[in-house]
Formats: structure tokens, sequence, C-alpha cells
């Protein structure tokens, strides 16, 4: 055990330095000078080649990689913005709050819901109960969830005039895009939770459980459901990864001011970086989930043997 | 769950197909795929896109993108089935002529993550050693990039446009083709017919592509599909929020997009694109679940 967290730690510190070879080489493959491309075709030869000098692109990549890492790790900065100058790390400071507490309540809701309806679809097999969660996971994985998110605004923010149409303040302004991003991912969990549970009510100390006249309730809620939920904690912590990155849409549709939206708007303003910054930060998020969860799964489950 | 009853009714006949000396294994899994009825479904409304994608542009009543401004916002009717935008465009018409946007979008993303992903899961999977190290952590980083941000760091890279945006789709799906890959090479090798092919001097191409890639047909066609719908829908929501196809191009993402701030007066332009895309992924997507059910009865769901 601890030899396999010792191993998978050593494993993300080299996806980490690769990652960040990744983000900082990004400008190495801007078609043409990057400098044109972040000042427009307009600029004038002076203004590229200060700029050109500036960001150091004219330095062979590894000259620029140690820079670039130098820089981090003494300065704990990840430069400025060409647009705003100010620390690419204050920028995203400022929108990480919102990112994540949209985050949070996507992966508390789809959680519950998923889990939920995928219990109630494998102990009602085959039953009305069971079509409809199919039919409805189905629809979450294959409907647009920003074609849902606009019809959502018809609906509750233009016509009923419950809710906020876009921006963030009050708890209004997060029921909509929550909902939105948590959509495919109830679907996703539901549907492991249907299978996962499935495979363990067909187990021995199931049949056991029910023989010595346990309640069927505790049945399914503490001796299936305990060992239908691992495979399915695995997911929820890689979920929260991917939603980290899936926000970005969602942020845009109603003007959440979140990482996303900063992302999307530097990318269409080609401030290259706060792009790099955020795509840093939210990978190096997403690896550190996922090293959690593995180490919490090889906690959570002693049948597992790790080389 | 009518398909997994069907394909468990199906398993001891298939299972006494040898006695059939006519039925071989293709012939086998036709019936199957004709029985299931998620596959049927699916096949046809992904038959039913590509032919829109092909004669589409023959079927559409107005021209997609020549602006009318006499017609602007009428509401669906007999002479603009699904109504026009703040142009005067006719969304049926767009909504055609996207159809082949979204094929496109489609084929060219899984073709670059097929090509892409068997060349380096071959290479990984039957040299070994250093190669298969270095490339094994490679496709490791590759994957440590949320699916959505990989799209959108490729595209802050090469510029906002539908182009890159399906050359981002198909290299974020490289390393999962190429993991399978990887893996069934890897135990093929160790196969007598491998052995005995090497043995008697028949080339490492050949071997592979012989000899070791039938055997993972069967999951890259899952993979295939559900990728497939997949990059319709991210392709259409990068395109939403302007980092895909620009104006006036209709791309079902952009029209929906476009439709954004009408709603009120004009909910259609936001409605039917939406069903379009809903409709075809919802049809690959079942494609999907019926093939996995086809090829692979061990992994009936």
């Amino acid at each position: 055990m601890a030899r396999y967290i010792i191993n998978r730690l050593f494993q993300a510190v080299i996806v980490l330095i690769g990652v960040s070879i990744a983000v900082a080489a990004m400008t190495e493959f801007v078609p043409g000078d990057p400098a044109l491309a972040i000042l427009g075709e307009n600029a004038s030869p002076d203004a590229i080649a200060a700029l050109r000098e500036e960001m150091g692109f004219d330095d062979p990549f590894w000259v620029q990689y140690g820079r670039f890492i130098e820089r981090l790790l003494t300065e704990g900065s990840l430069g400025t913005s060409l647009r705003t100058n100010r620390e690419v790390l204050v920028e995203i400071g400022d929108r990480l709050p919102y990112t994540l507490m949209l985050t949070f309540g996507a992966v508390g809701l789809s959680t519950v819901l998923g889990i939920t309806s995928g219990i109630l679809a494998a102990v009602r097999r085959g039953k009305p109960t069971d079509m409809a969660v199919l039919v409805g996971t189905t629809a979450g994985l294959s409907v647009p969830s920003f074609w849902v998110a606009l019809l959502m605004i018809w609906f509750f923010s233009i016509r009923l005039g419950w809710l906020p149409v876009a921006g963030a303040g009050t708890w209004q302004h997060l029921v909509l895009p929550t909902l939105t991003l948590a959509l495919p991912s109830i679907a996703t969990k539901s549907r492991l939770t249907r299978s996962a549970m499935l495979e363990a009510l067909g187990q021995d100390y199931i049949r056991t459980g029910r023989a010595k006249g346990l309640r069927e309730r505790r049945v399914i809620l503490v001796h299936a459901l305990r060992n239908a939920l691992l495979p399915v904690m695995t997911i929820v912590g890689l979920q929260f990864g991917a939603l980290l990155g899936g926000a970005f849409i969602t942020e845009v549709i109603f003007g959440w001011p979140g990482v996303g939206q900063l992302a999307v708007n530097s990318i269409l303003q080609r401030d290259f970086p706060v792009v790099q910054g955020t795509v840093l930060l939210v990978t190096v998020g997403f690896v550190l989930t996922n090293l959690i969860v593995d180490i919490l799964y090889a906690w959570a489950d002693p049948r597992i043997h790790y080389a | 769950m009518s398909s997994t009853t069907a394909s468990l009714a199906n398993a001891p006949t298939t299972d006494t197909g040898l006695n059939h000396a006519a039925r071989t294994p293709r012939a086998m899994y036709w019936r199957r795929f004709r029985r299931n009825p998620l596959c049927i479904t699916g096949a046809l409304l992904l038959a039913l896109l590509m032919f829109l994608a092909a004669f589409g542009h023959l079927l559409a009543p107005h021209d997609p993108i020549l602006v009318n401004t006499a017609d602007r916002f009428i509401a669906p009717g007999a002479q603009y089935f699904f109504g026009t935008d703040e142009f005067g465009r006719d969304i049926f018409s767009r909504i055609l002529y996207g159809a082949r946007i979204a094929v496109q979008v489609g084929i060219v993303s899984v073709v670059v993550a097929f090509v892409g992903g068997i060349v380096l899961g071959l290479i990984s999977g039957y040299y070994s050693g250093w190669i298969d190290t270095i490339l094994s952590r490679l496709l490791e980083i590759w994957l440590s990039f949320p699916d959505i941000l990989f799209v959108i760091a490729v595209v802050a890279i090469l510029g906002p446009s539908l182009n890159n945006v399906i050359v981002a789709l198909g290299f974020l799906s490289i390393p999962a083709y190429a993991r399978i890959v990887r893996g069934s090479v890897m135990s093929a090798r160790q196969e007598v017919y491998v052995e005995a092919a090497r043995s008697v001097g028949v080339s490492n191409a050949r071997i592979m592509g012989r000899h070791i890639l039938p055997n993972v047909v069967a999951p890259l066609i899952i993979l295939s599909s559900l990728r497939f719908g997949g990059a319709l829908l991210t392709g259409a929501g990068l395109s939403f929020i302007g980092l895909g196809a620009q104006p006036p191009e209709p791309e079902w993402g952009a029209i929906l997009s476009g439709g954004r701030t009408y709603m009120y007066q004009a909910p259609w332009i936001t409605v039917f694109p939406g069903i379009a895309i809903a409709v075809f992924v919802l049809g690959i997507n079942m494609l999907g679940d019926g093939l996995r059910d086809v090829l692979d009865p061990r992994l009936t769901r």
C-alpha cells in the first residue's frame, strides 16, 4: 500500500512536469509569429518586436521553459495579463471561488440525484421506474446541455420571472448554472450506480442476507449499496475534474464570472499568459483530484493489491 | 432493457453456432444487429444524418446564408417550415446545410483519432521497451487534461475556427484509441499464432496489420460511435460559445447561439437546431450502446 502510494505520487510528479512543459510550449505551436497573433495584423513592427522581447519568444524553448518554471517557483508568478497588466494568478484567483462554487454544487447535486435514481432503477429492474431512468439518462447524455440551459432561461427566467437570466450574487443566480452543469453528470452516475448495484445484488452475501430474514431495505441500502458505491465514488472524483473543465460553456451562457469565462474571453482576445495560466491550474487540479481518488480507492478497497 | 434480454436469449443459439456450417461470425453479428432495437434505430438515424449531409443542399428550399431583411423573424409556417432568423434566413435550410458540417465534425475527428491512435498504440505495444515507456508517459500527460480544456487549449493555440475544433477533437481522442490498441497488441504478442507468423519470417508491419489489428476492431468500432456523438456535442458547444464555427456558417451550435438574443420574440431559432443536435446525438449514442451489446456480449449492461 505504501509502495503503491509512493509510485502513484512519483507518477503524478512526472505527469505534472509534462503538463507544465506542454502548457509552456503552447506559444511554440502558434502558427506564424505569436507576437503578431497577439497584437493583430495592424500592429507596428516596433510593437511586435517589443512584445517578442518582453515575452522572450526569440529564445529557444528550453530557455523559455526554464524562465517559466523559475518565475513560478521563486516568485509564485505565472506572468501578467496582456490586457489588464494584472498578475495572472490574481486574475484567476478572483474568478476561482465562483467556479468552485458552481463545480461543488454540480458534483453534490449530480451525486445525490445520480446515485438515488441508479439505486431505484436497479431495484426496480425492468419495471417502469427502470425504463424512466433509462430514458432520462439517455436523454441526459444526448441532449446538449447548453440548449437545455437556454430553454430553462426562457422558461424560468423570461416566462415565469423566477430566476435571474445571468450574472452572480444571490443563491438564485446559482440554480440554473448548477443544474446545467450537473445534467450530463447525473446521467453518467445514474447508469454506473445501476450496473454496480445490479452486480452487487447478484452476489451470494445478498442471498444470505435475505435468507436470514433481513429487511429488504437493509439488504439494499447497507449490504448492496456499500459494495456498489466504490466504483461510483471513483467516478465522482474523476467527474469533479471534468466538471471543472466543463464549466466553460455553462459559465459563458450564464455570464458566470468564473475561470471558464475568463479563459474563453482570453482566447478570443489572444491573451496568452491568462490562457496558459488557466489551462495549467485546472489541469493541475484535475491531476491532483485523480491522485487523491486513486489513493482513497486503494485505502477503501482492501481486496485490491497494487503492485 | 429489452436489448439485454434479447442478447441473453440469443446466447445459446450463438454457442451452438458451430453446428451450422454456413454461419460465419459476420453473419452472426449481422443477425444480432438486426434484432437489436438500439442498433436499428440508431443506424436509421445515422443514415438519415448521412443522407442529409449528402443531399441536404438539394432539399433546402432557401439559401442558408443569403440575407433577406424583408422576411425577418417569420414564425414557422408553410413558407418557412422552421421560421426565419434576424437576417431573414430560413432556419430549415440552415439546419439542412448544417447536417454536412455535423458529419464533417464527426467523421474527420474520428478518423484523426483512429489513425493517430492505431499508429501510436501499435508502435507502443509491439516494440515495448523504452519506446513504449516514453509513449505511455506521453499518453498519460495527454489524458491528464480534462476533455473540454484540451480542446480549448488547442483552439487557443490555433485560433477559433471550426476546422481547428475538429482537429482538436481528433487529437483529444487519440489516447483512448492508442490505449485499446496497445493493450490488445501486448496480449496478442504472446499468442502462438503471432509467434508462428514471426518464425516463418512474416514482417512486423504485416503481423501488426493482418494478425493483431483484426482483434481490436470491435472495441474500436464501439469507441468510434461514442466519440462521433461526443464530437458532435462538443463541437456544437464550442461553436455556441464562439470558439468554433464563425457566422454566417450554418453550424447547429452557432445557429442556436445566434438565436439567444431573440429567444423571447423568435424561440424557433433556438428550438429547432437544439432538437437536431439532440436527435442525431441520441441516435449515434443508441447505435454505440447497441453495437456494444452486439459485438461484445460480455459488456452487456
